[in-house]
């Protein structure tokens, strides 16, 4: 997954937005909102008529690797309503999905929602336990590489550099014939059941998962926290007579945090993409894999789903953030700090 | 890691090297690879599709230097033109995206109207998407390959280059050179395209290679779960792939070797474009 | 029928004659039957359990499209299917066949064949099986609007009827005595009519499950994870109570995933191995042991379009030369086969006499590996240079291997192969659908025979016969097929279906290039069951228990 996807520059400023720093938090939530399902709106155009870039005939399109039989045609004529205008195509897939009908799968001839909610839990648990490795494992490290300047520092760079540029799939199989074949400390496939035991068993996925952006943490986290720890207030503080750890914490990394936490809101939905590809090696049965899987059947209606309500935790993800930032940094808030 | 605003200093002068001895390796290891694809139809030993069912699996030797794979194939012809594949992709990507997004960038940055306003709207909505989910979307519409994933990605990574280069635009153009340009009667588009973009170049220049290294790890990752370059042609990804079939049997250098190749390269260019863009960016890490 | 005997041939001459470069040879037996040492022995059984269990888990490479017996049409559909829906007749592990849920059959004439119904059978919902039900489950292979794959052995069929409340009595236009043979898998299962009028097009699917009368029921079916079944306490025959409580299907497309799971002992057991994983499991003994079995499999290539390239037999006949068939078994499966000429192998050749099967297997056209003389009829058939499109999917390893070897050997006599990779879905529509097939000029099959019936693979090659893929077309072949079709005596009908079998291998409409085998894994907590290609449709999981 791209980590530049991450730290989406952020929009200059246009004159016609120039807002005095004290506009009021209510207000900016609202324009955040706003912009929130404005961005949905147009994305869900995007995923909706990404159908209609190929010409031809839309059924045979949808019905692609199966004998479009005369009552398979039918069928898939009236769940997309194809003998409708594409507006009302729109309307009528945009209505069903706010009130829980997306469509029917193909593949397994049941309703998409059935489908996707089946397997929506071991992907959020997939994905919150990466999460807690990255920012976990990251913050550490990161920090590690910014207060042991010299030989750490440079130990921990490269690693992280290195592990930083093993692709989830490099990654998923070493871990597997390390750990699980060799070792025997960790399943090596399933997601096991609800519990201690699916902990265990997203272990090893979650680590693939998160390696890369493990590495990216580690890095975002030394150079925000060294940019930081040249800053004046630290050496005041520090001269004042605080100990180290008292500065580390309440000075350098509470400043620190704000890059960071760019960085995670968005990193959680950034992850669904690339779990399709764990997922898909360790046997997780996730919507990542669903994806995959639905891709290489021609299953359209899942496809779209499933892009959807990965581009809306997308967003979303992105909008949280942009809400918490000015309660961590009220300097950003006031428009005084770059992020 | 975003950049601020301030603009290169290569317009000036040179502050002793320009790169790292670690980067200067990076560059030695990317050379390499990149000239031993290049040369592939040259240099390899082999055919990279030619079956031999006699020398099945066999490990480094004379007449293979990396060993062969399940089919008997030789793996350093595979790497070399496997190179080809998988450098190709990225390379277009990286060119088109930064090129497209350059003029972009340029136009937001440089206008202050309702081109701007909607260049600026373009650009938010394309980044609700990331990269490798519209590769897949696409694909899902025109089929398995290289040229969905491709297109895809190009369009996603324009937004990258846009905005950054529509931030400094926007910074340059608030600068006395730019002024005294336009005081002095210089045309407009001389000015922007002959004095303000080879600034803005080597920044944008230095995050599309980083650019690259991600759009390689992203497309491997897509030929290694299927949905991009299908088999036999060699591709790395693919490679990987295919080669998981001889880990269950104990043999690892098919799968290793790609491995390898493909997280070298990737590193490579990180370090290289980091070091860059630090350099460039006036600040050295 | 005795099955077939395989011994373990001497290894050691045969490995020291066949160092790396001599495999190219042909002097290391490419016959068919293969004079090449055999890596493995078939079994007639495992160890029997010696208790029962509360439950075990089974791998499954893929999920099954349906569990409705109509669209159940491959290995993994039909050995889940098997263990809960029963069939008229039973496929024994020998292959020979007995009584099922048909306790007798009569022939009266020729075209009438009356069955009797078994008494005290019940559904897993309870309900009692009669006549009407075995009516409405046969029926619906020759209605058009449920569309069953298995449509082709009904083709001969005229009517069925209910002649009584456990009497169902068939009459076919044409005699056909093929019939029966088909009986013992999916085209004889019984399902309960009033679960079949309910369900409609649900039937069979996750949430709707099946209603039948075997050892094991429905349970659930969690989509893509894995189906789990359970001991049906009222089945009616004793012999064949489950020894397990539950059993469950893990869905695991990923082989390495795969065989990392029966090494950790995270899942019991399975069938379909990996090749290459074979040798490790293996030696594996802690783990548990591999079990070598009947199959009823042939990879073949199947010529799609004889208006191409493939229209000269002499070119078809350079292609089957030019591919080492030895070298290529060890390549896809590690040498866990046999290369073969013939299109069926000779477990199916149930009643035929030992002279027929001699001349079904040992008489036919044989293509060694000769690469000159493969260039030599290229060159004089004038296909040099010539393109053809060769289709093929990720299946398993070993399709993936055999392509790439056959296009390399297509290149080296001249030919220009172009692989087209399909999803597995899109390569299953070849066999279904002529539009898929369109512009595709070669693929490979695995092509099973369910049933131990010779014609069942024979036919299929007659003229306009929906699995005719090539549209080849031999009036002599029909004939004879058409006559064996329609021959009640064994020994005659497989006579007839040898000389036919020659002519098919003359004209290399198909190209045969080795029979595998039934492999079975049996983790260290399991035994019981026979290793056989019949657990396709015979409740193997019953027999498995404790050790």
């Amino acid at each position: 997954m791209a980590v530049t996807q991450l730290a989406a520059p952020p929009a200059p400023p246009t004159p016609a937005t120039k807002k005095s720093p004290t506009a009021a938090p209510l207000a900016l939530v609202l324009r955040k909102v706003g912009t929130l399902l404005i961005t949905l709106f147009f994305a869900s155009l995007i995923v909706f008529f990404s159908r209609f870039v190929l010409p031809g005939d839309p059924a045979r399109f949808l019905l692609r690797g199966r004998s479009p039989k005369p009552e398979a045609l039918a069928e898939i004529t009236k769940q997309f309503g194809l003998d409708k205008p594409p507006i009302e195509q729109y309307f009528t897939w945009i209505g069903g999905i706010l009130h829980g009908d997306w469509g029917r799968s193909l593949t397994y001839r049941q309703s998409v929602s059935d489908v996707l909610l089946n397997r929506l839990p071991v992907t959020l648990e997939l994905v919150a336990l990466a999460a807690v490795f990255i920012t976990g494992l990251g913050l550490i490290a990161g920090m590690l590489a910014s207060l042991n300047k010299g030989g750490w520092d440079r130990f921990i760079l490269i690693t992280v550099t290195a592990a930083g540029a093993i692709p989830p799939f490099v990654a998923a199989i070493a871990l597997t014939a390390l750990f699980a074949v060799q070792l025997g400390w960790f399943p090596s496939f399933g997601s096991g059941d609800e519990g201690p035991s699916r902990l265990w068993h997203l272990t090893l996925p979650a680590l693939a998962l998160g390696v890369t952006f493990i590495a990216f943490m580690a890095r975002v986290t030394r150079s925000s926290m060294n940019e930081q720890l040249t800053r004046e207030h630290v050496e005041v503080a520090t001269s004042r007579g605080l100990t180290r750890s008292s500065v580390v914490f309440r000075h350098v990394l509470r400043n620190a945090l704000g890059p960071i936490l760019t960085v995670s809101g968005v990193l959680i939905a950034g992850l669904l993409v690339s779990s399709a590809i764990v997922e898909q090696t360790f046997g997780l049965t996730g919507i990542g894999q669903l994806l995959v899987q639905s891709i290489d059947r021609l299953d359209f209606a899942v496809v779209q789903a499933i892009v959807m309500i990965i581009v809306t935790a997308f967003v979303l993800a992105n909008t949280v953030v942009d809400l918490i930032q000015p309660l961590i940094d009220p300097r950003i808030a006031a428009g005084t700090e770059s992020r | 890691m975003t950049l601020t605003g301030t603009l290169p200093l290569l317009r000036t002068r040179r502050y002793g090297s320009l790169l790292s001895v670690t980067g200067w390796v990076a560059v030695t290891v990317t050379l390499v690879v990149v000239l031993l694809s290049l040369l592939a139809p040259v240099l390899a030993p082999y055919d990279p599709d030619f079956v031999d069912l006699s020398s099945v699996l066999g490990g480094p030797s004379s007449a293979h230097l990396l060993g062969t794979d399940a089919l008997g194939r030789d793996m350093l012809s595979r790497l070399m033109f496997g190179g080809r594949t998988s450098l190709v992709g990225p390379l277009i990507v990286v060119a088109a995206s930064t090129v497209l997004g350059l003029l972009l960038g340029l136009a937001a940055g440089w206008t202050d109207g309702w081109i701007s306003r909607i260049l600026t709207r373009v650009f938010d909505l394309l980044f609700a998407f990331p990269a490798l989910l519209l590769a897949m979307l696409a694909i899902a519409i025109f089929g398995k390959g290289l040229m969905a994933p491709i297109l895809a990605m190009t369009i996603s990574y324009i937004p990258y280059v846009a905005r950054l280069t529509q931030q400094l635009v926007v910074a340059e153009r608030s600068r006395p050179y730019v002024q005294a340009y336009r005081v002095l009667g210089f045309r407009t588009p001389w000015v922007v395209l002959g004095r303000v973009m080879p600034n803005l170049v080597p920044t944008v220049g230095a995050q599309s290679t980083l650019n690259f290294g991600y759009v390689l790890a992203d497309l491997a990752a897509l030929s290694f779960i299927g949905l991009g370059i299908q088999p036999p042609t060699s591709d790395w990804g693919a490679m990987i792939e295919e080669a998981r079939g001889a880990l269950l049997g104990g043999h690892v250098l098919p799968a290793l070797l790609p491995a390898l190749v493909v997280v070298l390269i990737v590193v490579s260019i990180n370090v290289i474009g980091e070091e860059l863009s630090d350099r460039i960016g006036g600040k050295l890490s | 029928m005795a099955p077939t005997r395989l011994s373990r041939r001497r290894l050691g001459a045969v490995v020291a004659g066949c160092s790396a470069i001599g495999l190219m040879l042909s002097g290391c037996g490419t016959t068919a039957g293969g004079t090449v040492a055999a890596k493995f022995t078939l079994s007639n059984s495992t160890p029997k359990p010696n208790k029962e269990i509360d439950q075990f888990s089974w791998a499954l490479y893929a999920e099954p499209f349906s569990l409705d017996y109509a669209y159940a049409f491959d290995y993994p559909d039909n050995q889940v299917l098997a263990n809960m829906c029963e069939s008229l007749f039973r496929w024994n592990p020998d292959l020979t066949s007995a009584p099922g849920l048909a306790t007798k059959f009569e022939h009266p004439d020729d075209l009438t064949w009356v069955y009797t119904i078994r008494q005290g059978v019940h559904f897993h919902d309870g309900s009692l099986l009669t006549a009407a039900d075995v009516v409405a489950s046969l029926k619906r292979h020759v209605d058009e609007k449920v569309g069953s794959f298995w449509a082709s052995s009904f083709e001969r069929v005229a009517d069925i009827q209910k002649t009584g409340d456990y009497e169902v009595t068939i009459t076919t236009s044409v005699p056909d005595y093929a019939l029966n043979s088909a009986l013992v898998g999916a085209p004889g299962v019984v399902e309960s009519a009033k679960t079949l009028a309910k369900d409609g097009a649900d039937y069979g699917n996750a949430t709707a499950g099946v209603n039948c009368t075997g050892p094991f029921e429905f349970d659930h079916w969690d989509a893509g994870e894995g189906i789990t079944l359970k001991r049906f306490d009222d089945y009616w025959d004793p012999s064949l109570r489950a020894k397990a409580k539950q059993m469950t299907f893990k869905i695991l497309p990923d082989a390495n995933a795969r065989v990392n799971a029966l090494q950790t002992g995270e899942i019991d057991g399975s069938w379909q191995v990996p090749s290459n994983a074979l040798d490790i499991l293996k030696a594996n003994t802690d783990a548990g042991n591999v079990y070598f079995g009947n199959d009823t499999s042939v990879q073949s290539l199947v010529t799609s379009n004889l208006n191409g390239v493939f229209g000269d037999v002499r070119v078809r006949k350079a292609l089957m030369m030019a591919i080492n068939r030895e070298a290529l078994l060890q390549a896809a499966e590690q040498g866990y086969g046999t290369t073969t000429d013939a299109l069926t192998t000779k477990n199916v050749w149930v009643g035929a006499q030992p002279s027929t099967v001699n001349s079904a297997f040992e008489s036919l056209d044989k293509q060694d590996y000769n690469l000159d003389e493969a260039r030599r009829l290229i060159k004089e058939a004038g296909a040099t240079g010539k393109k053809f499109v060769y289709a093929t999917a990720s299946l398993t390893a070993a399709f993936d291997i055999t392509s790439r070897a056959v296009a390399s050997a297509a290149r080296e006599i001249g030919l220009a192969p172009e692989i087209q990779t399909m999803s597995n879905d899109k390569y299953t529509t070849l066999f279904s659908d002529p539009e898929a097939r369109k512009g595709v000029d070669l693929f490979e099959t695995s092509w099973y025979l369910s049933s131990a019936e010779p014609l069942e693979m024979y036919s299929v090659l007659r003229t306009g016969d929906f699995s005719n893929y090539g549209g080849w077309s031999n009036a002599e072949y029909d004939q004879l097929i058409n006559s064996a079709v329609g021959t009640e005596d064994d020994a005659e009908r497989n006579r007839l279906t040898a000389q036919a079998a020659k002519i098919a291998s003359q004209d290399v409409v198909w190209s045969p290039l080795y029979e595998t085998v039934t492999a079975l894994w049996l983790g260290k907590r399991i035994t019981g069951v026979t290793p056989s290609i019949n657990y396709m449709y015979y409740p193997w999981a019953a027999t498995i228990g404790g050790r």
